[in-house]
Formats: structure tokens, C-alpha cells, sequence
């Protein structure tokens, strides 16, 4: 009795930033930084049920940060495994922040991912408009009907991350894809945003949306008049789509002059003088640069521009064209403001590359 | 930065229950809040240092913990990522010193906490989050003698709202 008696009280007298300090270490674990795409929230789930004190602290732990999307096995009340798929568990989630506003407003950091059928994608996108305040954000695949419904989303949110990945499958002419301009756009509506990461439409769907893979560059009349130093927090870009037309590198560099990590890839030569334009505007900022191409792309020999191989490096599309000091002296780019340490940062393939001056 | 003269150098600690303790400046800075008061309180040496958040128990295991890890480098600046980072390993060392009853526990962990010794704080909740690791509520509730304050409505709520958490 005694023994007991001492023991009341002990857990209530830590205050609640020591108790969300300790939930906090069940978040997250060391093996799941490996998966972080689909992160266990199984520990922090029976501390819900404990006390009304333990509950306020939780719930925030757990909604601060969702990864949603994956199959997973949970037992029932008779210790059978239960195989419970990504979408029910989505479902869930959806109806969840969309009854309980509160909750919803807890979450900071969104990771969807799963097949790309049109309920799954809707359910998703309904996620992301009930949960107002996220700032990071992870969308891996959606079908190609919900294009504009996402766009409509994700102008509703003030992203600070934001990784996109849509390579849709298409089996219809009329299908839609999200564009290097439809991303923009977004950007410029925030002004927060500190990194992002897209992986957009491949080969002939440029075609369906009219933004050609071929001679012209058809963005060069799109309005972007509202781009200069719309992002000045934006610090990391990659982006791999098959549109990277000169018009739109351009809007890259007028939108986000303090660039420190640039990962592009370019289809063809015609960009050469938007990207010299750009080195300019980063070279101040930038530490990192690579510049991924096709193994298709030639550079007519009259357009070409030596350079020694010492200068910078060469990869096809599973590695990464480097620029190191030389190919910014050539570029007209000052090396010495970039950053010291960003030569470490470069990897070498000793092979010659070829780059028009434009 | 410290000092040669400063390594040499004692404090004064005066524990809520009056006892003083005399330990060297290395050992003591390991807390924030003390080496944050030495430094308002400059040369004066004779001045105690009051800590009238802690006993003299808690206090003499603090300073057990702050001499064996007197000469580890100084922690950096926690950040929001900080929580992604961390597991649930404790040193050797560290797991045997703390293993103390659960009075004791929480008492290193509010004067960790106090002090500012974020080192300490760590090894306090790793052993918490531990304990409650794999646990179900009820098991929880009984280990720290908790009072479930939930009605069986709110309970259902609860079950139902986070049902998309749940795994095995």
C-alpha cells in the first residue's frame, strides 16, 4: 500500500513538454528512417487511450506528421491478422480530418503515395484540402483526372516542401498531365516554399498538352509576369520533366534567385543560354548544380563548344553532368562567389561534354 | 570557451533541502543553467549557487551523471529535426545509471530537465518511451498508476477517430 501510494503522482508531475518529448521519440524510430515514405504510428496509438493528458499530447505527435498510402497487417481483438489495404486506411484518415477539424489542423507534413486510380486519388486530394495547415507535403502518383483538382488543392495550401511525382499512363488522347507551368504557378502562390522535388510527364503526353517536345518553345508567350523573386525562400530544385523549354528555365531563375541546389534535366541544346542566364542569377548562392540529359540529344558540331574534360563531367540520363570551376569561367560565372565545399559535392565520370554556346 | 583557471575552479550548489554540495566547474557547467548563473555572477567564488527546484538525493545522482560525462563535447543546438534523428539506445553506462526506481526516474528527469542538461533529459525519456514501448493502455495506466479520466463514449471516439493508426 505504501509502496503504491509513493508511486501516485510521479508520471503527473512531468510537465507536458517532457511527456511530448518522450511521445515524440515513438514517432519516428531508427529502422523506419529507412521507409520514411510509410511511417508506423502503431506505438503512439494505445498512448491516445491512457488519460485525457496523455490524449492532448499524442494526438499531436501523431497528426504532425502522416504517411498514408501502404497495405498493412493489424490484428483483431482475437490476435488474427487482419490485412487492412492502403486505401481503406486513407478512407480513415479522410473522414477523420474531415469531421474533426481539430485534428486536421495538427498535420504539418503529408506523405501520399499509392496506386493511381481515380478513388484514390480523390481520396487523397480531399486529404490535402482538409489539412489546411500542412507546409510539407509528398504526393507520389494520382490519376490523370484529377489533375486540375489537385492544382485546385494545392493552391489552397502555403507549402514550405513539396514533392511531386506524377508519370501518368496514358491510354487516352484526352488525358491530362501536371506541367512544369501548372507548377509554377503554385510556386509563385508561395512564399514560403523552401525545396521542391518534381518528377512530371515523360516522352509524347508533352504532346497532349500542347507544350511540344520538338523545335519551338511554346511557353515563351505564358504569363509569368508575377515571377520575379516571387520564391526568395526557395533554396532547392529538382526537377525532371520532358518540357524544359528555355522560356520556362528562365522563369525558374527569375522566380527563385537564391538557389543553392539546382537538379534539372534538359532534353535538348536549345536551353543553353536561359541556363548560362540562370548560373548567373544562383552563382552567388548555388553549391550544388547538375544537369541531367538524354542520351538522345546531339549537339550539331557547328554549335559546339569544346571543352577539355577536365572541366566538367558527363553522364547520360543515370548520372548527372557536372559543372566545376572551368565550366563556370566559361559560362561567364564568377566561381569564387560559390560557396566553399560545393566541388566536394560533385561527382566525376571522365567523359567529354559538348555545350553550344547558344 | 573555458578557461584553464576555470577547470580548477569549485562552485557551491545549494540543494531545496539545504544541503551544499562543492563540486569542480566542469562538472557543474555540464547544466546550462548553472554555467548561464557562474557566468552572471562572474568571480565570485564564495557564492553558492541556489537550486531550489532540486534535493540533495536527486541532486547527488545528477552530479554522478555530470563527472562521468564531464569531458563530452558540448551539445548542439537542439533543431525541429532533431526527433527524426533519435532512437531509443542508451549507452551502456548511461542504461545502468538510470536504472532507479520510478520516483527516482522521474525526479532525474524534471531535474535534468531544470538544470538544462539536455544530455541527461535524453537518457530519462528514451528510458521512459522504453518502458511504454509495445504497451497497451490499460498496462500503461497500471506501470505509472495512471487514472483512465475517459468515459466509455470518449473511448470509442478515440478508437474511432485514430482507427487509421492502428496497427499490430
Amino acid at each position: 500500500m505504501t509502496e503504491i501510494h509513493s508511486r501516485i503522482g510521479n508520471e503527473s508531475k512531468v510537465p507536458t513538454e517532457i511527456l511530448d518529448r518522450i511521445f515524440g521519440l515513438h514517432g519516428r524510430s531508427s529502422e523506419d528512417s529507412e521507409q520514411i515514405t510509410f511511417l508506423p504510428k502503431s506505438c503512439l496509438y494505445p498512448l491516445l487511450s491512457v488519460c485525457k493528458r496523455w490524449r492532448s499530447v499524442a494526438e499531436r505527435r501523431l497528426y504532425m506528421n502522416v504517411c498514408l498510402g501502404c497495405d498493412k497487417t493489424i490484428q483483431d481483438k482475437d490476435g488474427n491478422e487482419l490485412k487492412v489495404t492502403g486505401r481503406e486506411i486513407c478512407m480513415r484518415f479522410c473522414e477523420t480530418v474531415q469531421n474533426n477539424p481539430c485534428l486536421a489542423s495538427y498535420v504539418r507534413e503529408l506523405n501520399l503515395s499509392g496506386p493511381d486510380k481515380l478513388e484514390d486519388s480523390r481520396i487523397r486530394i480531399d486529404i490535402i484540402r482538409n489539412c489546411k495547415k500542412v507546409t510539407r507535403l509528398s504526393i507520389v502518383s494520382f490519376h490523370s483526372d484529377h489533375v486540375d483538382d489537385l492544382m485546385a488543392a494545392l493552391a489552397e495550401t502555403d507549402l514550405v516542401s513539396l514533392d511531386l511525382m506524377h508519370i501518368p499512363i496514358l491510354t487516352e488522347r484526352n488525358s491530362r498531365c501536371f506541367s512544369l507551368p501548372m507548377l509554377f504557378e503554385l510556386l509563385q502562390r508561395w512564399p514560403r516554399i523552401e525545396s521542391v522535388s518534381a518528377t512530371l510527364g515523360k516522352g509524347d503526353i508533352c504532346k497532349y498538352f500542347g507544350l511540344g517536345t520538338g523545335g519551338e518553345d511554346v511557353n515563351g508567350d505564358m504569363d509569368f509576369t508575377r515571377a520575379a523573386g516571387a520564391c526568395p525562400s526557395l533554396r532547392t530544385i529538382h526537377l525532371e520533366a520532358d518540357n524544359f523549354e528555355p522560356s520556362l528555365l528562365n522563369v525558374v531563375g527569375d522566380m527563385a534567385p537564391n538557389l543553392e541546389d539546382v537538379s534539372i534535366v534538359l532534353q535538348n541544346n536549345r536551353c543553353n543560354v536561359a541556363l548560362h542566364r540562370c548560373l548567373q542569377i544562383w552563382s552567388p548562392s548555388l553549391t550544388k548544380l547538375a544537369v541531367h540529359t538524354s542520351l538522345f540529344v546531339t549537339f550539331p558540331r557547328h554549335e559546339r563548344t569544346a571543352l577539355p574534360s577536365k572541366c566538367c563531367t558527363f553522364s547520360s540520363r543515370a548520372g548527372s553532368i557536372v559543372f566545376r570551376r572551368r565550366i563556370f569561367a566559361w559560362l561567364g560565372v564568377g566561381w569564387t562567389s560559390l560557396r566553399s565545399g560545393s566541388d566536394a559535392m560533385f561527382k566525376q565520370t571522365p567523359c567529354e561534354f559538348f555545350m553550344g554556346r547558344g | 570557451m573555458s578557461t584553464t583557471e576555470d577547470k580548477t575552479r569549485k562552485v557551491k550548489l545549494v540543494t531545496s533541502d539545504n544541503e551544499e554540495f562543492e563540486v569542480d566547474w566542469e562538472v557543474a557547467t555540464r547544466s546550462v543553467l548553472i554555467k548561464h548563473m557562474l557566468e552572471d555572477i562572474g568571480e565570485s567564488e564564495e557564492q553558492a549557487i541556489p537550486l531550489p527546484n532540486v534535493t540533495a538525493n536527486v541532486l547527488k545522482k545528477v552530479l554522478e551523471w555530470c563527472e562521468h560525462h564531464r569531458k563530452d563535447p558540448e551539445p548542439a543546438p537542439e533543431s525541429s529535426d532533431d526527433n527524426r534523428k533519435r532512437t531509443l539506445e542508451i549507452g551502456d553506462w548511461d542504461a545502468k545509471f538510470i536504472q532507479v526506481d520510478q520516483e527516482m526516474l522521474f525526479e532525474i528527469i524534471l531535474a535534468a530537465n531544470y538544470l538544462d542538461i539536455k544530455a541527461l533529459l535524453d537518457v530519462g525519456c528514451k528510458t521512459v518511451a522504453n518502458m511504454i514501448k509495445g504497451k497497451q493502455p490499460e498496462e500503461i495506466r497500471k506501470m505509472f498508476n495512471i487514472v483512465n479520466d475517459f468515459t466509455p463514449e470518449e473511448e470509442a471516439q478515440i478508437k474511432k477517430e485514430n482507427e487509421w493508426a492502428e496497427d499490430r
